[in-house]
């Protein structure tokens, strides 16, 4: 479904990507997992348009979308839910949801209001609180809130970034188990995650990002099995805590 | 009933488009209440001198409208705005008093002069991040402050220039009270246009920049041209402004009201009265010029005041009057609200 051949990015002088190959395939969920600054986040930005490679390809499904602009991207199906969410903080929650849809420019109205109602379905907490502000939603209902604008676009591909990050344990689990959920209907996800043994567990395949490079590729359960990978990302002996 | 009747998984979208619509119709009642009381106040105001004040607060009404949009809805600062008061003043004096153009003629063209500099400046500056757009219309104020003094073969000078009244249909605007009514529905006409314009799609997606422009750009929003457009027009309301103040009944104009000092004064009067609402300018406007009015003997220390109201609004209530009012009259509201529910006995939470 996606593949990127040999990127290479850079803010300014600074290279944050060195020839990243990567592919996530139909209905899968892939995750990238790294410590910080290794180059997961910008590795989403480049894929959604944000930041535009120094090289290399980005192939969705058969069409060349290197360089493409954000927009065009979304109605492709790319869906990209930021870091630290995003929510817009002084929009209604319903607001935020119908700005997701933004540029769905060629579905009619009753679609995207076809839309927001299922995504209120999945979300009842999102429905009771349709007309409060996004900057008055608890951290774990801006997360799902960011999510289901994400949705709004209708996408194929959904790149969630950190989505568990400063949430409570219980509150990650459910929104990692809303990500599997929306694996199992069909959609396919790319999942950036330093909470490392939470991704792998519900991912299919992962890599590993070191300063800008893929140092490891695999399947979920080798990565989890890996003696290196359980030493640098998953902090054995912690690992019964988490249980 | 159809709305008893609908399945409660499914919120009812016709209840959903009704609580929508009123919102609007009550801000439309609103605005039609407030113009209702301006076109009945000259019966009640007699003295030229208010009469003249109030038309300055509709001139100041439509600059802060527009700087509003800039600053409460793009997130962008201009620093410089008096200067576009200026272009448009002057284009309109210059075109009607010296090659005898038609005054509203010279509106439009005082209008695209302004729309063409601001995309100009906004352009190259708004696809940067931050706020370099403060710096270059804080250059663009400057600039254009030097050429209304030093280019006196067309402008005058520092003396300033006379310039010709102007006329509906033949119907000339020469005394203070047709001015009014005219300056007043120039406010009116532009007040419904941007209370139409951030309720739109657009100006949603003006609003989400402001949150967040990263999450407004991977939903596809294009943010430059977005904050470009919010600039252009906020600096063609300020040449619309200018050009109704060049045909004013005074007659006249100098280079002293499109300096720094009254970019300001727009300044304050947005954050004083709340950026990103619709009476923060209102109330912004209407205080700002009363408190000129007041210190007009001693005018050199307005921007001392200036710069210690925007001290104290930072410190005491950063969401401007308007905002600190509307939270005043919920906290009233509210507890009206629950005196009567205990009265019936029934306590909500």
């Amino acid at each position: 479904m996606l593949r990127l051949t040999s990127i290479d990015a850079s803010y300014g002088r600074v290279q944050a990507l060195r020839r990243i190959s990567l592919h996530v395939g139909a209905g899968e969920i892939v995750s990238l997992i790294g410590a910080n600054g290794a180059g997961k986040s910008t590795t989403l930005e480049v894929i959604s348009g944000l930041i535009r490679p120094d090289s290399g390809r980005i192939v969705l499904g058969e069409q060349d979308v290197t360089s493409w602009r954000p927009g065009r991207l979304v109605r492709a199906g790319i869906a990209h839910v930021p870091e630290g969410r995003q929510v817009f903080g002084s929009l209604s929650v319903e607001d935020n949801l119908l700005l997701g849809a933004y540029s769905r420019t060629r579905s009619s109205r009753e679609e995207i209001a076809a839309d927001l109602q299922a995504q209120y379905k999945r979300f009842p907490r999102l429905h009771e609180r349709r007309r409060q502000l996004a900057g008055s939603l608890s951290g774990g209902e801006q997360q799902m809130l960011a999510l289901a604008r994400g949705l709004m676009s209708r996408p194929k591909l959904l790149m969630l970034d950190e989505p568990s990050l400063g949430l409570a344990p219980i509150i990650a689990h459910q929104v990692l188990a809303e990500v599997k959920r929306l694996r199992d209907e069909g959609l396919t996800v790319l999942l950036v995650e330093q909470n490392a043994r939470a991704a792998l567990r519900i991912a299919d395949r992962g890599y590993v990002v070191e300063t800008g490079r893929i140092v490891l590729e695999g399947t979920a359960q080798d990565l989890l099995d890996n003696p290196e990978v359980q030493r640098a990302y998953l902090g054995r002996a912690y690992g019964e805590i988490w249980e | 009933m159809s709305v008893e009747l609908a399945p409660q998984s499914q919120p009812n979208m016709s209840d959903e488009a009704a609580l929508l619509a009123r919102r609007r119709y009550m801000q439309k009642l609103q605005i039609l209440a407030l113009f209702s009381f301006m076109a009945l106040l000259p019966l009640v105001v007699r003295n030229t001198y208010y009469i003249h004040v109030i038309i300055f607060i509709g001139l100041n009404l439509i600059l802060a409208t527009g700087l509003n949009l800039l600053m409460g809805y793009a997130g962008q600062v201009s620093l410089g705005h008096a200067a576009f008061f200026g272009i448009g003043a002057y284009t309109s004096g210059i075109l009607t008093a010296t090659y005898d153009w038609n005054a509203w003629l010279a509106l439009l063209a005082a209008l695209a002069l302004t729309s063409f500099v601001a995309w100009l400046v906004g352009r190259p500056t708004l696809r940067l991040k931050g706020h370099h757009l403060s710096m270059a219309t804080l250059g663009v104020g400057i600039i254009v402050a030097v050429v209304l003094r030093q280019w006196e073969g067309m402008t005058g000078g520092p003396a300033g220039m006379k310039t010709p009244g102007i006329s509906i249909l033949g119907f000339d605007l020469n005394t203070d009270l047709r001015y009014y009514y005219f300056v007043w529905a120039w406010v009116c006409l532009l007040t419904v246009l941007f209370a139409n314009l951030v309720e739109s799609r657009p100006g949603r997606a003006l609003r989400a920049l402001h949150d967040s422009e990263l999450a407004a750009q991977i939903l596809g929003i294009d943010t430059a041209s977005f904050k470009v457009r919010a600039f252009v027009i906020s600096a063609a309301y300020a040449s619309i402004a200018g050009s109704l103040y060049a045909h004013s009944s005074m007659r006249f104009i100098s280079p002293t009201p499109f300096a720094f000092e009254t970019s300001v004064a727009l300044l304050v009067m947005v954050v004083l009265g709340g950026q990103g609402t619709l009476w923060g300018p209102v109330v912004g406007a209407v205080s700002i010029t009363f408190i000129q009015e007041f210190l007009r003997p001693w005018a050199q220390y307005d921007i001392v005041v200036y710069g210690l109201i925007l001290m104290v609004l930072m410190i005491v209530m950063p969401g401007g009057l308007s905002r600190a009012l509307g939270r005043l009259w919920e906290i009233v509201s509210g507890r009206v609200r629950a005196r009567r529910a205990r009265g019936r006995g029934g306590a909500e939470r």
